[in-house]
Formats: structure tokens, C-alpha cells, sequence
């Protein structure tokens, strides 16, 4: 779908531009179709995927909702960066999921400072960063 | 009263007016030396670390300070993306005119101003010019080999090469192929200088332009290149022998809507790398700041440190000088815009129209 | 050229410039540990104090110290978390994590540590033997060369994609696809750019990198609850290692030789040099079966080839002020303001300086080993440590290494997505390897063509350089298929 819809924007530029995606898109859908074409017989057939030799094996999850808890807490991160900027969110984060999964109060305040002394030094005393307002308090202004 | 004692009159009221102005200069700028005393001016830079603008802002950054009353701290700001765009929107919105924010931008945010569209969310005329910094103006390098087919028509076509084909000193080659029948075509999408260098070395491209005056000499030094012509007002010292493009058109130089098309094109190049303040900021500190410009401009040290930056053809200046100019190149008629499209797509280089 | 060689090293054996030297190291091996953030962000953040230094020899020690060590501490995330710690350490975290996970870290740390000091010593040697022709061997490539050369890269593809071809050569595509995001030059046109500002210099590599390779870990990670080590117990392999680095020696001198070509050609050999070197080592050693699951050759490969590359990305700088890379770029910035002169001086006037870089690069290199060679046992234990201490910090400094690319949160919701990309393709089985080399090449590939077509026509494909880089290019493919068959090991059989 992303393979197509690219081609679908590409053909709007002038040759230079698009010529690249035309060309690699179309590959790129045929060896779509040949891949969707082996996984269907491969099922078929009750054989699993390719083995292969350059990759992890595919993860498996007990549960369904292992995957979901963390990328419930990657989201809440993310959003709290967005709510209360970076210098708090991080160490928010790294306290709440060591204290949540099991760490002591201690352990956990000192990873949580750990990681906010970290971006503070990095971000504000080394680099400058001009941080954009956090969320609250644009809100609140 | 006879005239002498009105002229003495007039001469104590003029002195006591001179005094009292003096005063009030220097309250102002006690008022100014207390105000900047302990506090630190943010620099944003519209680049990365290590490019042309950030290595402009660091110089300024470093000597600046000297001669602003108060002496503060500065730091460096990098915020680069979308060839200094963001960088300018962000300024726009939330620079506070508390004299505190300075932005270290170049010529390519003017060039996009002028080009347009819905990202652009920030008026560079509205920022107020501390100063500015040239680098002087490109020096056009062509190879011994190929300089022969330039003239000649009926030769294989010499080939200009340049990253993204709107460069300001693209621009004297396209009017040169247009009025002096210049044999050339353009090649561009080089990703940078280093490539560019490197390709007309290996002879794939037979004509570059760069301002930095120590790598043209050493292509000089090398013996397969000469200099065709430079990119300038006046002649710069080290090239006093080579022409402008001025001088090189003579009577052949155009008028009306193809010149002013013209210098919209080639401008941005002389404001080059500019430094502002928001606008709103006092007049006063615009005053302190500019004047403490035009003192670090004649520093011993600052000026060698730009010469190992920029090489020996730089000069700065002034603020008012470089507010005048930015206003300037941002402004151009419909005609002339549209003799610029045209001109553009007759020789293949992008259109610079308003992007997608 | 012997005195210019002698006066550089006793301007570096100072103990002024050995102070500076392993502060440079230190530095330099506290950055490349953290994962996403690398030399060239260290480097920014040193310009403002080395613009104000006055000695070159000082600048020299220091700047060149960080960014020699850059890669060697590189190894430390790539192998322990899978994250990358820099755009050079990709490739080691495809066989250096699997040994991490069997408890092998002392093993895959070491070896790391013990090929990047063969290959940090071998690229100076080279780069030293290389001082005559420097220059008529940079001039000889020209964009139809590069062409090729990226060519070359992307037909390693295919190597890349273990038994998963097809998959393989998708992902390379996507990644191709990923590449043009951002303002294309050759044609003024914003592609997938959707008018946003943000987007037009296109997606660092180190975010996709970041995004597909660090964050699904550390979500197997948390969702199995448990520690990186699914064995808790180092073994001896901290001895093994250094040992497996000279029982592959030939393999470890071969990479650094890949390290250092590919890591001279401007522009392109930062983020390649590794995967050149790890691709070239599965089509020409024997018994690669094991690869991808925890093949020491798979650490001592690219580790070796990217302390290479730092001395190959010299060349240009040397031989004409081009800087080979990012922190070269930048390195050119701080020689200049001491007025150090990049370009054809270098290697006439300046050649005590240039000789102070070539010994800096090799004692640097040795200093970084024996540092992090102290630490691999303590931190090699992390691998023991419970999942809740460790999974939030990765996640954290992965998102700072996101953020000090552009410091934009525009690149935050990037990482999201590359994020989730990287899981939907791990977990059902798609290569991510290919992905990252087609961002890499893709759009270099692409426009070195252009370049050549518009500037040559059809007459590119006759260059000399051109034919003989055209032929290394089959022979290199073709050389496995060849040893598969003389060998009696048919890939295609094992692909069945």
C-alpha cells in the first residue's frame, strides 16, 4: 500500500525526480506479489516461512499484552516529552517503570536522576538546546 | 541683547544641550552596561555545527561580547533543517526583544522568503540587521582545456556544475550565455562543495564557482585553471587583475526587467551571513549592538580569525548598510520574477516557483 | 618525509599531548557508548572550547583522540542491548547481541575490542603507505566510479538477506524509498515532503537505525521480563575472544582494508564500511551458517573495518581539505581556526602535521582499546541486570540520540515510526539490514547515475574505472556461488 501510494505522489514530478520510485516502486510491488504469492502456498502446505540466518527469530509473546504494556509505556513517554518536556519526562519515566516492575524506592529515584542529570548536562550545559514550551505550559499561559 | 550675548547664549544652551546628551548617552548606555552585565545572549544559528553560517556565528560570538557594554556571555544555538527555515520560523515566533536573542542566519533564508510558500512563516524585513558579513563574491574557475569551446558554438558545450543550480553566482553564467553567447550547459545536484571540488579536478565539470579565495589559489597553484571572472562589486584585493562580471558584460549588459531579475538573483550573495536582533528591540540596545559590530569589525584578532575562516576578501557591514539590503533583495516585480522563471527553464535549472 | 615523520611523533609524545590525547579517548569512549549519539555530536559540543585553543599539535591530539575511539566504544551498545552506538557499529549487533543473549558478552566484547585495534592500526599504516599517490587516487573517482561503487553496495543486499531474498531486496527498496524523503538537488523537488520544512534534509540514518534496531529489542526485552543474558554467567570468554581475533587474522587485516577504501570516499563510506566488510565476510569465509546467530567472525569484521575507516576518511581531508565525513567536517573547522591549512599543504609544508594525525589515529586507537578492554567484565554484567533497570534507560538515551540529531521533536515521532516498523518486521521475520543499506546508497546510487548520465550520456559505461569496478563487482558476487559449488555446500539447497 505504501509501495503504491509513493507511486501515486511520484507521478506528479518531473522525470528526475520521480524515476527512482517509479522504477524501484514497480519492482517492489512485483516481488510483493511473488512474496504474498510463496507465504500463501507455504501455508498452504502447513511449511513455515524461510528460515533465516540474518535475523533474531520472530518474537515470540506469551501473552498478547506483552507487547502492548511496553509500547504503552514507549507512548506515555512520548507524550509526556510533549506535556512537560524532555528534562522531566525523562526521569519521570525511568522512576515510574523501575519502581511499577519491581525496583526500590532508592534504585529507582537514583536511575530516574541518573537520567535527568544525564540530558541536563548533555542538552542544556553542553549543547544549548533551545527546547520548545512544553504542552502545560502553553496551556496554562 | 546684543549678538554677542545671544551667541553666548546659544553657545552655553548648545553646550549644556551637547553635555547633557552626553549624559544621557551615557545613562543609556550605563543603563545598557547594567543591563548586560552577568546576563548571556542566545545565538540562533539556522545551521549545523561546522557549516559556513555556524563557523560565522562562532567568530561573532566569540568577539562580540568585547565590545558590548556589560560584556556578556554568549552561546551557540544550532537549529538547522529545511535550509534554514525552520530556524527563521522559530525566531520569528518566539524571539523575545529583550536584547537577549540574537539569530546568525545567511542568504538562503532571504532566498526562500522570496520563493515562497505556506512553510514560510516569518518576514526577514521585519528583523532588525546588527551586521553583516561577506565572504566576498564568488571567482569563477574555468579549466585552460575547455576555456576555448566558450566561445565557440559549433564546440562540445562546457559544463557549469553546482549543487542545487540556484546559487547566486549561477546566475552570471546563465545572463552570460544569454547576452555574451556563452557555450555552456549546466549540470547540478553535486551534493556539496567537496564533491563539486573534486569534480572539476577530475575535469567532469569545466566550470565552478566558490568565494573562498584559498582554494581558488590552489587551483591556481595547480596550472590546469584560470579565473574567468568575479562575482563582485569592485575587484577584490589578491584578484586585482580579474575582471567583474560587470566589467566582462560591458556594453552587452542588459536593462529593465532582465537586469533587476538579475541582481534579485545574484543579491542574497552580498548580504552573504547576516546577524539580527527581533524586532522590537530598543533602540538603544540596536544601538549598542550595532555599534559594538562595526568595533569588533576593526579587532586585531577578530580580523584574523575571519581570514582563516573566510579568507582575505571579507568585510563587514553595518547594520543599517544591512538591513537596506535585505529589504532590497526580498523585493521584485512581477516582470522581472517572470523574465527569471523563463530564463530558468531555458537553460534547465529549477524555476525557483513557488515548491509543492 | 622521515624527519616531517619524526617530528610528528615527538610533537604527540609530549606528555602535554598524551594528557590531551587520552582525555580525547576518554571522551570519546564515553560518547560511543552511549547509543545514537556519536562523534559528531561530541565534536560539536568540543568546538567552542578548541576555536579558543592556540596549539595545533594540542587540537591534533585531542579532536583526532575522540574521533578515533568513537567506533571502538560502539561495541559496547551494539553487543550488549542491540542498540547501535554509532551510524559505524550496525552490522556487529547482528552476531555481537545473539552472543550477549548465550552469555558470550566478555567473548563478543573483547574480540570487538581486539580487531578495532588491528584495524585502528592497520588504517594508519595504509593511509601512511598511501601518502605518494593520495591524490591521484582521490582524482580517480569520479561519479560514474561512485556509481558503481554504490552499486556494489546495494548488491550486497542480497548478501544481507541470509535465505530471505525477496524480503531482502523489499526492504532494501522501502529503505531506498525512505531516502528520498527531503529536497531532491537535482531537481529542486520537495519528495515526500508533504511541505514540511522539517522533512526537507530528508531522515537521518541514525534514527531509522535507532528506530529499527534498538527500540524492538527493548521491547523483547521488556515483554519477556527478564535480563539481556538468557544465561547468567560470563564464561572465560573475555580470553577467547582476543584469542578468535588472531586465529582470524587474515579475515581481521582483509576487513581493515575494506575499512579503509570504502571509508576514503567522501560521502560515502561512514555508514557502509562495516556492512562492506561484514557482507564480504559471509561470501568468502567458510561455514557461515551461523551467521546472524552469533558468528565471532561477525563481530570481528565490521569492528575491525570501521577503526579502519577512520583513518581511510583522512585521505581526502589530507589530500585535498575534503572532509571524508561528518566529524572530518567539522575537525576541518577547529585545524582552521588554528590555522592548520587542509588541502595540498598538508602534504608539503605541513607535513609534521599531517604525520601527528597518522601516529594520533594509532596511539589513540591503542590507548581506547586497553580503556575499554578494563571495563568489558564490569559492564559486560549488565547483561545480568533485571529487565526494570535497564529497559528504561536504553529507551531513554534512545530517544536523546534521537533528539541531539536535530534537537527537533519532530524526530521523536519518527523514531515512533521507524520503531514500529522495525518490530512488525522482526516479528514476522523480515530482514532489517537491507532496509538500512538501501537508506544509506539508495539516493546516492540514484543520483551518482544522474550525474554521470547527464554529464557523459552513455560514454560513463566505457571508463576504465568504470570496467574494472564493474568486474570486482561480479567477481565479488560471484565468487560465493562459485566456492558453494567447488565446496559441495549449496546455498540454494539450504534455502529450500
Amino acid at each position: 500500500m505504501v509501495l503504491a501510494g509513493a507511486i501515486q505522489i511520484s507521478l506528479e514530478w518531473p522525470v528526475r525526480a520521480s524515476i527512482i520510485i517509479l522504477v524501484l516502486g514497480a519492482i517492489g510491488l512485483a516481488l510483493l506479489i511473488v512474496q504474498l504469492i510463496s507465504d500463501t502456498r507455504n501455508a498452504a502446505s502447513g511449511k513455515s516461512s524461510e528460515a533465516l540466518t540474518m535475523e533474531a527469530p520472530a518474537v515470540k509473546t506469551d501473552s498478547r499484552w506483552g507487547n502492548l504494556e511496553i509500547w504503552s509505556w514507549i507512548a506515555a513517554f512520548f507524550a509526556a516529552i510533549h506535556l512537560v518536556g524532555f528534562l522531566v519526562a525523562a526521569p519521570l519515566f525511568v522512576f515510574s517503570y523501575t519502581k511499577t516492575y519491581g525496583g526500590g524506592w532508592l534504585l529507582s529515584a537514583a536511575l530516574g536522576a541518573t537520567a535527568g542529570g544525564f540530558v541536563y548536562s548533555l542538552f542544556n550545559v553542553l549543547l544549548h538546546v533551545p527546547w520548545p514550551k512544553p504542552l502545560i505550559v502553553l496551556l496554562i499561559s | 541683547m546684543n549678538l554677542r550675548l545671544r551667541l553666548s547664549h546659544l553657545g552655553v544652551a548648545f553646550i549644556a544641550t551637547f553635555l547633557w546628551s552626553m549624559d544621557s548617552v551615557d545613562a543609556i548606555a550605563q543603563g545598557n552596561k547594567n543591563f548586560y552585565q552577568g546576563k548571556t545572549i542566545k545565538i540562533l544559528v539556522s545551521s549545523n555545527p561546522g557549516g559556513g553560517t555556524d563557523a560565522a556565528a562562532r567568530v561573532v560570538a566569540r568577539f562580540l561580547p568585547k565590545y558590548i557594554p556589560g560584556n556578556p556571555q554568549t552561546i551557540i544555538q544550532n537549529m538547522p533543517g529545511g535550509g534554514g527555515t525552520i530556524a527563521n520560523n522559530y525566531f520569528y515566533a518566539n524571539a523575545k526583544p529583550d536584547g537577549l536573542w540574537l539569530f546568525q542566519d545567511s542568504s538562503s533564508g532571504l532566498g526562500n522568503f522570496s520563493r515562497g510558500g505556506s512553510h514560510i512563516k516569518y518576514d526577514p524585513r521585519e528583523n532588525l540587521a546588527v551586521g553583516s558579513i561577506t565572504r566576498g563574491g564568488s571567482l569563477m574557475m574555468v579549466s585552460k582545456a575547455a576555456k576555448p569551446r566558450l566561445m565557440d558554438p559549433k564546440a562540445k558545450q562546457v559544463v557549469v556544475g553546482d549543487s542545487d543550480g540556484i546559487r547566486t553566482w549561477v546566475s552570471t553564467l546563465v545572463w552570460a550565455a544569454e547576452y555574451l553567447g556563452w557555450n555552456a550547459r549546466f549540470v547540478y545536484g553535486y551534493p556539496g562543495t567537496q564533491e563539486l571540488q573534486l569534480a572539476l579536478r577530475t575535469g567532469e565539470i569545466d566550470i565552478w564557482g566558490t568565494s573562498n579565495a584559498k582554494l581558488v589559489r590552489d587551483f591556481m597553484k595547480e596550472g590546469k585553471h584560470e579565473i574567468l571572472f568575479q562575482h563582485e562589486e569592485v575587484r577584490r584585493p589578491g584578484f586585482k587583475d580579474v575582471p567583474t562580471f560587470v566589467e566582462v558584460l560591458g556594453e552587452k549588459k542588459p536593462k529593465g526587467a532582465s537586469w533587476e531579475a538579475y541582481l534579485a538573483w545574484s543579491g542574497p550573495n552580498e548580504i552573504d551571513k547576516f546577524l539580527v536582533a527581533p524586532r522590537g528591540t530598543p533602540d538603544a540596545t540596536m544601538a549598542n549592538l550595532r555599534q559594538a559590530f562595526v568595533q569588533m569589525a576593526k579587532d586585531e584578532e577578530f580580523k584574523r580569525q575571519a581570514t582563516n575562516f573566510f579568507g582575505d576578501a571579507w568585510r563587514t557591514r553595518t547594520g543599517e548598510k544591512t538591513q537596506v539590503m535585505i529589504r532590497e533583495v526580498t523585493t521584485i516585480s512581477q516582470e522581472a520574477q517572470d523574465f527569471l522563471t523563463k530564463i530558468r527553464k531555458k537553460y534547465g535549472l529549477p524555476t525557483g516557483e513557488k515548491r509543492q | 618525509m622521515l624527519e616531517a615523520a619524526i617530528e610528528g611523533l615527538q610533537s604527540i609524545l609530549t606528555p602535554h599531548s598524551l594528557a590531551m590525547m587520552s582525555l580525547g579517548v576518554f571522551i570519546g569512549s564515553l560518547v560511543g557508548f552511549l547509543p545514537g549519539i556519536g562523534g559528531p555530536t561530541t565534536l560539536a559540543i568540543m568546538l567552542p572550547f578548541v576555536m579558543v585553543m592556540k596549539d595545533p599539535v594540542t587540537v591534533i591530539a585531542l579532536l583526532v583522540g575522540i574521533d578515533a575511539v568513537g567506533n571502538t566504544a560502539s561495541a559496547f551498545p551494539s553487543i550488549l542491548i542491540s542498540v547501535p552506538g554509532g551510524a559505524g557499529s550496525q552490522a556487529t549487533i547482528l552476531d555481537g547481541y545473539p552472543m550477549a543473549k548465550r552469555g558470550e558478552a566478555a567473548r563478543a566484547l573483547s574480540a570487538s575490542f581486539m580487531a578495532s585495534l588491528v584495524g585502528g592500526i592497520v588504517g594508519p599504516l595504509i593511509l601512511l603507505a598511501s601518502l605518494p599517490i593520495l591524490r591521484p587516487l582521490v582524482l580517480a573517482f569520479g561519479s560514474p566510479e561512485f556509481f558503481v561503487l554504490t552499486l556494489w553496495g546495494l548488491a550486497m543486499v542480497g548478501v544481507l538477506s541470509g535465505n530471505a531474498p525477496v524480503k531482502g531486496l523489499i526492504a532494501g527498496i522501502l529503505g531506498v524509498f525512505i531516502a528520498t524523503v527531503g529536497l531532491d538537488m537535482k531537481s529542486g523537488i520537495e519528495r515526500f515532503a508533504f511541505g514540511e520544512p522539517y522533512l526537507w534534509e530528508g531522515i537521518s540514518l541514525i534514527l531509522v537505525a535507532l528506530g529499527i534496531f534498538g527500540v524492538p529489542e527493548c521491547i523483547d526485552l521488556a515483554s519477556r521480563k527478564s535480563s539481556i543474558a538468557e544465561r547468567h554467567e560470563l564464561g572465560s570468554g573475555f580470553k577467547q575472544g582476543i584469542l578468535d581475533v588472531f586465529r582470524n587474522l587474515w579475515l581481521t587485516v582483509r576487513s581493515s582494508a575494506i575499512g579503509i577504501w570504502v571509508g576514503f570516499l567522501p560521502g560515502l563510506g561512514s555508514s557502509v564500511a562495516d556492512w562492506f566488510a561484514y557482507a564480504h565476510t559471509i561470501q568468502t569465509e567458510k561455514n557461515t551458517e551461523n551467521f546472524g546467530k552469533g558468528d565471532v567472525r561477525g563481530v570481528i569484521a565490521p569492528e575491525a573495518s570501521n577503526n579502519a575507516k577512520e583513518a581511510g576518511s583522512y585521505i581526502p581531508t589530507l589530500a585535498f581539505g575534503i572532509p571524508g565525513g561528518t566529524s572530518t567536517a567539522l575537525i576541518l573547522v577547529a585545524f582552521t581556526a588554528v590555522g592548520i591549512n587542509p588541502g595540498p599543504e598538508m602534504l608539503t609544508t605541513q607535513l609534521n602535521f599531517t604525520f601527528a594525525i597518522i601516529w594520533t589515529l594509532a596511539i589513540a586507537n591503542i590507548i581506547a582499546v586497553a580503556f575499554c578492554m578494563a571495563f568489558v567484565k564490569p559492564i559486560a554484567r549488565c547483561c545480568f541486570l533485571p529487565f526494570y533497570t535497564i529497559v528504561p534507560l536504553i529507551l531513554v538515551f534512545v530517544f536523546i540520540g534521537a533528539f541531539a540529531a536535530n534537537f527537533n521533536y519532530y524526530d521523536l515521532l519518527l523514531l515512533m515510526v521507524f520503531s514500529a516498523l522495525g518490530f512488525i518486521m522482526r516479528r514476522h521475520g523480515w530482514p532489517r539490514a537491507p532496509l538500512l543499506l538501501g537508506v544509506v546508497l539508495g539516493t546516492k546510487m540514484e543520483l551518482y547515475l544522474w550525474l554521470s548520465y547527464t554529464r557523459y550520456g552513455l560514454e560513463w559505461l566505457l571508463r576504465p574505472g568504470v570496467v574494472i569496478l564493474f568486474i570486482l563487482l561480479l567477481a565479488s558476487v560471484l565468487y560465493p556461488v562459485w566456492q558453494g559449488r567447488r565446496g559441495g555446500v549449496s546455498r540454494v539447497a539450504e534455502a529450500v
